[in-house]
């Protein structure tokens, strides 16, 4: 029987072996366990942080895709166990540059961990699970890419939270974390308490450095500062957002990787919440958009990313006419929007997102009722030499102006639509577009 | 140059070189210059090349001296660079002729580095005849020859001149009518295979799965084919069998597929129209191709006939010395010398303890023979002659032998014509060291039951040593307790599991001592209980919500607080979560009797300990785990249990608890480490070949045993004989019964030549025309080389005198009784007195003998027997019986008969619950069968049922049928040690008629009537 110092025992009294370390920072480590492929074990570097940990234990988090605690570990060494599947590594490795030593920041590095549209669905998921804390009332933190879990696959994104260590209820803030440098909202500098806004700010700065491979503020100005000052300016708000519409003080320079990048990666509807962010709400927090926002709009930029024809491993948006990495040209793409109403009066657009014509496409609660919380495919459309298969769930049922069933459609010429009316039980019926936007 | 040698040295090339006569070889050139000198007397001039042959002793004295010589070839080169001098002409230095050498009779002796040769005139060829050290000594006196001396191999291993390959060749392709016939059985058996496959058909099919009993699914591809397939099977069950290929048709276009995957089986159609294939072995997970062929079976016919084909092609080709011998000899021509060879002493204390005794002349001869055989032996074993122990004393001799050697150069292949035989052979070779291990399938599954049984004894007799000590308690107990935890480390147990094992150990105080046992049972109740309160999924939900609705604000309080409280107090299983203190506290919160304050510091302090609680319990179930606690048992367990067998257990108790350990646990390290070691592989005829066997014997074997080599079909037997390469060793006895054949191929032949020759050879055993064969080349090489073993213990001497005149004397084969006292013969039947031998006489008017299908039956016969069998059985509880008959409708009816008589069950099987044919062993006292099942048995008391009988009336000449051969009757009259009866129409035997065609059974009937026998009509 071991009793090495890889051993620990939980307050159920169940004995772990630790296995490597996944993640450390300033309060413990992360380590998987040996022989239990789904748990890993967090030991605190302060025991009296065990306390907060219990409060947090107590949480209503079953369902989320959040790595809280399961049981507790006290004794000689004190921590708590945790939910992770084991194909999971943390977000820092492959997607951030030079904050961890240095890192080539180039079209094909970017394209290689995933491209465009891996780093907008971890940046949805991200998003998705911020809001769903915070509509439970409480706040994360410390969000920053040592506790963002991602798929070691490339072509999955599942994400996870972990460290949940600071997850605070806003009736009864826990101030003592000001967050990850690089990754604070500037009021908390200030001593202000953390709250979903300033989590809102630290969401943004995630999303933007995913994206775009820089801090929000990390412009001309801040490389003309010393390192650490430039930080440390950065963390406090001091500097102008990079892309700020008044002062351009702080621009990315001319011919940097992400001046270069920057209107492929950002949505129009990202650039607004950026600026909302970093220019107007970057020191007053009530100007910012919530988590739920964040949400919309990276799912809503995530639906339009297409691939490059050719295979060069680009994803960009479907706006963009040709492959920004080889030039390829855009072909017809498959648009499906979704509405309220019905034939006769269709009502404002919900959702427009690319119809794939190479893979499955799943039509999600989502887009049809903005349901972030069920991820089953309400309709799957497979694509056919000819058009789409229609595979709806069992009582769901699609059909056309006629009022028949439809199992398969062609896909409509430029400028027409075919429309459809999706209806499913206990929920607001809704209307599917199917468009082509012809090649440029 | 270099530097000048030593003094001594040099001074003595001074003192040769003025002399004037010397030759110097250069051996080592470089800075140490190393010189080879010799001096001589002489010159001599010898004007032709001189060829000296180098026969298997040379070969084995020189890899005696010198170990890198692997082959003969080896040792050539390595002569002709020790002995023959380098130089511009061919030299070499022999020793002066003496006086005692005279040159006439071509005698000398080589001189080389080292060595001398003895060299000598033999039939006219010059060969070595021995090697011995040599060093140079002044007064040898030395000539140099100026001549070419050449070294040729003589060995029997000796590579095949172009020469004798022709020589071979032609052999076999000489009109040799006895394998001509052969050959052309063997062709037309594949023919009758082929067309038997293709009367079934093919048909090709797209989709195959696997069903879950093992069969496979076929699904036709729509084609006049399929529905001919379908057609054809109907709603029979037929050989079939499936892959990419279609065996019986090469002409089948298979497309790209290179698999050569197939199942055989019986296969059927559905109702669906597909095809089910029910595999008739065991296939593992072949991967069938998803399209292929479902065809009539007949790839396990085409192995069966390629394997015959391979031997034989190898017995053409001469690949090794016993079978080129064998093709000599058996072509009438003299045999191949076979030269001088080390010679090995038969007796040792291992044959005799093996033999159970001191072996009789002719079976110490036939052991000398064996084990010396430069090529082929042949022993014939009459009945109770003690064969199969000559082989496990042959076994065991050249295992003790060769015991330096590897295990791989020196294995022996015990083989014979059926999986039965090779189990018995695999038993009785087994001399209680390493087992034989049986390689091969039997009904498609691997016989292992021969080393399983062997494992299994070895783990008893170990038992055994510690069955009843405290010592063997102590140390069972302790492997327990090792074998509990070590399953409980290692695989992360459930609850149950864990509070088990606990409880395993509670009830285990001398092995543990009290205080542990204590601990142990103390913990698997807290786990018990702690595991009961965790409850259900939905319960744990539940209590949960109500938990957290319960309000600790004073805001929230005041709303609702005394509602939320009510709700969870009035929740039984919340309830039931909470101590005496929070019950009280909720109670009164839910009836609002508490103050704000106080509320809500208590709906706090409820919540938070109510939530813990259900998420640990729900931990607790959700990781199957090991707790601390209980591991700290398990380690004071096992040290206690530790400490009480180092108090009570002796070293060596201790030493063979761990090697049984091995024997028990590693089945598969056992197992591989016999097949490394053991001296001996077993397998059929046609197994010998097969992959598994391949994968273990890369080499030939240096010996094959061939047991019942008589029953083997001639084509069958030359699989073994071809892989020996050291020699080949056959045992049987053409006097029982021959190899079994194809009846409907035997008119096809017939048809095609002289009927009369081709029924001599299909009924004479390869073994029987050896037998004669290998007589005659004893008479040309005076090698002996065939062997009757000639005294049989098994049989009363009246018996055996009787069997050895009637079968053996005729042919001047002669075996004599071992045991010349009566009485140990006796079987203490009442009714039959002291006889040894009777006729129970059931004459015409008893009953008719009828056919039964292509066989006859004769139930009053049987009826007879069946009542004598079981007061006999009653009678006495030590004897075994065998019923025997020469017809399977009469086998069929004695077992009829036992069934009314309620001996035996439906299937043919004794009557489990009949406690008189079972012996005290739980083994079976009595066999009933056709006499093709009894070659190699033996029993007590055997009743022989003749069956036949003369229709009462009828001016017919009496029918014998089957009896007439010769060869089954030896085989039924000779299987008893203490008393035959014969049950049959004795006015049927008694006839001139029968004298004439029946004379064995004629004379013992008259047998009968003598001192030692006995008549009776029943």
């Amino acid at each position: 029987m071991r009793s090495d110092a890889t051993l620990v025992t939980d307050d159920a009294g169940v004995n772990f072996t630790l296995g490597p370390l996944i993640a450390k920072g300033g309060q413990g480590a992360v380590y998987r366990v040996e022989g239990y492929p789904e748990v890993a074990i967090k030991l605190l570097e302060r025991p009296e942080d065990l306390e907060r940990i219990k409060s947090v234990r107590r949480l209503p988090l079953d369902g989320l895709p959040v790595a809280a605690p399961v049981t507790l570990i006290q004794g000689r060494r004190s921590g708590y166990t945790m939910r992770l599947a084991s194909d999971m590594r943390p977000l820092r490795e492959p997607y951030l540059p030079s904050d961890f030593g240095p890192r080539e920041t180039t079209p094909r590095w970017y394209s290689e961990t995933g491209g465009l549209r891996r780093r907008l669905a971890i940046a949805a998921n991200t998003a998705d699970v911020i809001a769903k804390l915070h509509g439970l009332g409480l706040t994360y933190v410390d969000l920053n890419p040592n506790n963002v879990m991602v798929s070691v696959d490339l072509t999955r994104d599942v994400t996870w939270l972990i460290d949940c260590d600071n997850l605070t209820s806003m009736s009864k803030p826990k101030w003592d974390v000001l967050g990850f440098r690089g990754y604070a909202a500037p009021e908390r500098k200030r001593k202000a308490p953390p709250s979903t806004l300033a989590d809102a700010y630290i969401l943004g700065v995630h999303v933007f450095r995913m994206l775009v491979l820089r801090h929000p503020l990390e412009g001309a100005m801040a490389d003309a500062l010393d390192g650490n000052e430039a930080r440390e300016r950065m963390d406090r708000g001091d500097l102008p957002y990079v892309a700020d519409r008044d002062d351009d003080s702080n621009r990315l320079a001319r011919g940097t990787f992400g001046w270069g990048i920057f209107d492929l990666v950002l949505s129009k509807q990202v650039q607004r919440l950026c600026r909302q962010t970093f220019s107007e709400g970057r020191l007053d927090p009530t100007k910012r958009p919530g988590s739920a926002r964040w949400r919309e709009v990276l799912f809503a930029a995530l639906n339009n990313v297409i691939d490059c024809p050719a295979p060069c491993g680009w994803s960009y948006f479907r706006t963009v006419k040709a492959c920004p990495s080889c030039g390829t040209p855009s072909g017809a793409v498959a648009l499906l929007s979704v509405y309220g109403g019905d034939f006769e009066q269709p009502l404002s657009e919900r959702d427009t997102f690319v119809v794939s014509q190479s893979i499955d496409t799943a039509v999600l609660p989502r887009h049809l009722w903005g349901r972030f919380d069920q991820h089953d495919a309400v309709v799957t459309l497979q694509p056919t030499s000819r058009g789409l298969e229609i595979k709806p769930q069992h009582d769901v049922t699609l059909t056309d102006k006629s009022g028949k069933v439809t199992q398969r459609v062609r896909l409509p010429a430029p400028g027409r639509v075919v429309r459809l009316k999706l209806e499913a039980p206990g929920r607001p019926a809704r209307m599917l577009a199917l468009r082509t936007m012809a090649a440029s | 140059m270099c530097d000048p040698p030593e003094p001594d040295d040099l001074e003595w090339l001074q003192t040769v070189a003025s002399a004037g006569t010397y030759v110097v070889e250069l051996l080592q050139p470089g800075t140490d210059v190393v010189l080879r000198v010799l001096t001589f007397d002489g010159i001599q001039h010898w004007t032709e090349p001189r060829e000296i042959g180098v026969d298997d002793l040379i070969v084995e004295t020189a890899q005696r001296t010198n170990r890198s010589l692997k082959r003969s070839t080896d040792v050539i080169d390595w002569l002709t660079e020790t002995i023959c001098l380098a130089g511009p002409e061919p030299m070499a230095v022999v020793v002066a002729s003496s006086g005692t050498h005279d040159d006439k009779n071509g005698a000398f002796r080589l001189v080389g580095a080292g060595i001398a040769m003895d060299v000598k005139l033999l039939d006219e060829r010059l060969v070595a005849s021995r090697i011995v050290r040599y060093r140079p000594r002044a007064e040898r006196r030395l000539l140099l020859v100026r001549g070419e001396i050449r070294f040729s191999d003589i060995s029997r291993t000796a590579p095949l001149s172009y020469m004798q390959q022709q020589e071979l060749r032609q052999l076999a392709e000489e009109n040799n009518a006895y394998l001509a016939i052969w050959d052309e059985y063997n062709q037309l058996e594949l023919n009758a295979a082929a067309a038997a496959a293709r009367d079934i058909g093919w048909a090709p099919y797209d989709r195959v799965s696997r069903r879950a009993d093992g069969s496979w699914e076929f699904e036709l591809r729509t084609h006049l084919r399929s529905d001919a397939l379908r057609d054809r099977i109907g709603s029979e069950t037929v050989g079939l069998e499936a892959g990419a290929k279609v065996a019986f048709d090469e002409t089948v276009d298979t497309g790209r597929s290179s698999t050569t995957k197939v199942i055989i089986g019986l296969g059927r159609v559905t109702r669906q129209g597909t095809i089910v294939i029910t595999p008739s072995a065991d296939d593992g997970d072949v991967a069938l191709p998803q399209s292929g062929h479902v065809a009539g079976a007949f790839t396990l016919d085409k192995v069966r006939i390629d394997r015959r084909n391979r031997a034989r092609e190898a017995i053409t080709d001469g690949t090794t010395v016993p079978v080129r011998q064998l093709a000599t000899i058996l072509g009438d021509k003299p045999p191949i010398p076979v030269g001088r060879r080390r010679l090995h002493p038969p007796m040792s204390a291992r044959v005799r303890e093996v033999l159970g005794g001191q072996p009789t002349p002719a079976q110490l001869q036939a052991i000398d023979m064996a084990i010396n055989s430069p090529d082929v032996a042949l022993i014939q074993g009459p009945p109770g002659t003690g064969k199969t122990r000559v082989i496990a004393a042959i076994q065991a001799r050249l295992a003790e032998i060769n015991r330096g050697e590897s295990a791989l150069a020196r294995r022996v292949l015990l083989t014979s014509y059926q999986h039965d035989a090779v189990a018995n052979l695999v038993q009785a070779a087994d001399d209680g060291t390493l087992p034989p291990v049986k390689l091969g399938r039997q009904d498609g599954r691997e016989d292992q039951s021969h080393l399983a049984a062997w494992t299994h004894d070895l783990i008893k007799r170990l038992e055994r040593r510690h069955a009843t000590s405290h010592s063997g308690d102590i140390l069972r107990a302790q492997r327990e307790l090792a074998d509990r935890t070590d399953y409980y480390l290692n695989v992360n147990p459930n609850v149950t599991e864990t509070v088990e094992l606990l409880g395993w150990i509670e009830r285990h105080v001398d092995l543990v001592d009290a205080g542990i046992a204590v601990d142990a049972g103390r913990a698997a109740r807290r786990l018990t209980y702690e595991l009961g309160a965790a409850g259900a999924r939905v319960h744990q939900e539940r209590i949960l919500a109500l938990a957290r609705r319960l309000r600790t604000t004073a805001a929230g309080y005041e709303d609702d607080g005394a509602d939320t409280a009510r709700a969870a107090f009035t929740t039984q299983s919340f309830h039931d979560t909470l101590d005496g203190e929070q019950r009280r506290n909720l109670e009164a919160a839910a009836r609002g009797d508490l103050s704000i304050d106080e509320a809500i510091k208590s709906m706090a302090a409820i919540r938070d300990s109510v939530i813990d609680r259900v998420l640990d319990s729900r931990a607790r179930a959700g990781f199957v785990s090991r707790f601390p606690e209980v591991d700290a048992i398990l380690q004071r367990a096992r040290n206690e249990a530790q400490r009480q067998v180092d108090l009570q257990v002796t070293s060596v108790d201790r030493v063979v608890a761990g090697f049984r350990d091995v024997v028990e646990r590693q089945p598969a390290a056992v197992h591989d480490s016999i097949m490394a070691h053991t001296r001996a592989l077993a397998a059929t005829c046609q197994q010998s070949v097969s992959g598994s066997m391949r994968d273990v014997q890369s080499v030939p074997f240096d010996t094959v045993i061939v047991d019942e080599a008589a029953r083997a079909n001639p084509l069958d037997l030359m699989i073994p004989l071809a892989l020996a390469s050291g020699r080949a060793i056959l045992v049987g006895d053409h006097r029982q019964l021959p190899q079994l054949l194809d009846e409907t191929i035997a008119p096809k032949i017939s048809a095609r030549h002289d009927s009369v020759v081709v029924r001599n050879v299909l009924s004479r055993s390869l073994f029987e025309r050896l037998f004669t064969k290998l007589q005659d080349a004893e008479r040309r090489d005076g090698q002996k080389r065939v062997i009757t073993l000639d005294r049989q213990y098994r049989m009363h001497p009246v018996l055996g005198t009787f069997i050895n005149q009637q079968f053996y004397a005729p042919y001047g084969e002669h075996v004599t009784n071992g045991f010349s006292d009566e009485a140990r013969f006796a079987h203490g039947l009442t009714r039959y007195s002291g006889a040894a031998c009777g006729w129970l006489d059931v004459p015409p008017e008893s009953g008719p003998e009828v056919r039964a299908g292509s066989s006859f039956s004769r139930p009053a016969e049987a009826t007879v027997i069946v009542n004598e069998l079981k007061d006999a059985l009653e009678e006495n509880h030590d004897l075994t019986f065998g019923v025997v008959t020469f017809y399977k409708g009469q086998a069929a009816a004695i077992w009829r008969e036992m069934r009314e008589a309620g001996l035996a069950d439906r299937d043919e099987t004794l009557n489990s619950s009949y406690p008189a044919l079972w012996s005290s062993r739980g083994l079976p006292r009595v066999r009933i069968g056709t006499v093709d099942a009894f070659q190699g048995r033996e029993f007590d008391v055997v009743f022989l049922s003749t069956t036949r009988s003369r229709r009462s009336g009828s001016r017919q000449r009496p029918q014998f049928g089957f009896l007439v051969l010769p060869n089954r009757l030896c085989v039924a009259m000779s299987r008893q040690r203490r008393l035959l009866v014969a049950v049959g129409d004795s006015s049927m035997y008694s006839t001139d008629e029968a004298r004439e065609a029946l004379p064995a059974l004629h004379a013992f009937f008259e047998l009968t009537g003598g001192e030692h026998g006995l008549r009776r009509r029943p």
